[in-house]
């Protein structure tokens, strides 16, 4: 099997898995713990990516990517997935009816054990795809469209910033005791840096998709 | 787009080099070399002496400078 499809299967697989684990039902379902199946699948499919990229990296995208249009992508896929894991922890977060009182609970939580292990994942992919690439890593242009999608995400933080001071304003108090919870507050930060480095990852993806795509 | 160039033209007829050549003698990547010659990108100056070198030209015979009306 080439490189190509085993990444689509495995990305569908995560996708997958990790829906399982995040959302899937608390109860269990023919005996079967589903969110501890997804879970497990999920970080099977993670380790599998791994040995994709170490050995058919070069398979997996098309000839005409640079790197770091490559590692763009990559971090696309991983932002999208801690986007989810975000999500999915939030939801679980408002079902409680007390939210923990200390930040010092958040580190003990599984989503920040989560959090870790994907981005030691995304880290570990986007080295070993440098790796087997070799060659220039990174030119003027890469510099100017990274430049350029960095601007993106300062408007967009801008822009969520300027809609949580107006909700802020807005909503009475006692509507807000849940959202002014440390813990909650906390999370909402991570979410912040996610949204941000999401649009970046967009705006970069977007921009090389736009430019260069001429046949040699 | 201003300026327009023609690096494939001088890269195939002239230096008779290929993209990934090119992209290294200049010390950028291939897929640079690849929008340059679609007209999708607009080099540094720094990087258009580079091009100009490596295909044995001057740069206004590579960048030409088109003004929109």
């Amino acid at each position: 099997m080439n490189g190509i499809r085993l990444a689509w299967i495995l990305t569908a697989a995560g996708l997958l898995a990790g829906g399982l684990a995040l959302f899937g039902p608390s109860e269990r379902w023919g005996g079967v713990d589903l969110g501890a199946t997804g879970a497990n699948a999920f970080v099977l499919c993670l380790l599998a990516a791994i040995w994709l990229f170490s050995r058919k990296s070069q398979e997996v995208f098309p000839e005409h990517m640079s790197l770091t249009e490559r590692r763009a992508w990559v971090g696309l896929v991983f932002l999208v997935i801690i986007l989810a894991t975000f999500t999915g922890e939030m939801l679980a977060l408002s079902r409680h009816a007390v939210v923990p009182e200390s930040i010092h609970d958040l580190f003990t939580q599984r989503f920040i054990q989560r959090y870790v292990l994907l981005i030691i994942a995304w880290a570990v992919v986007s080295h070993l795809i440098g790796r087997r690439a070799g060659g220039i890593e990174v030119d003027e242009r890469d510099l100017q469209l990274r430049h350029r999608a960095g601007r993106a995400a300062d408007w967009a933080l801008t822009l969520i910033v300027i809609g949580g001071i107006v909700v802020l304003a807005s909503v009475p108090r006692q509507q807000m005791s849940w959202w002014l919870a440390p813990i909650v507050l906390a999370n909402l930060l991570i979410g912040l840096l996610i949204a941000k480095s999401l649009v970046e990852h967009v705006a970069l993806a977007i921009a090389y998709r736009s430019s260069g795509r001429a046949s040699a | 787009m201003s300026v327009v160039n023609r690096i494939r033209e001088w890269r195939l007829s002239g230096a008779q080099m290929t993209q990934a050549e090119l992209a290294e003698a200049c010390g950028v990547t291939r897929q640079t070399i690849i929008a340059l010659e679609a007209g999708k990108y607009s080099p540094s100056l720094e990087l258009a002496f580079k091009l100009a070198n490596s295909l044995g030209r001057t740069l206004d015979e590579v960048f030409q400078y088109v003004e929109e009306k």
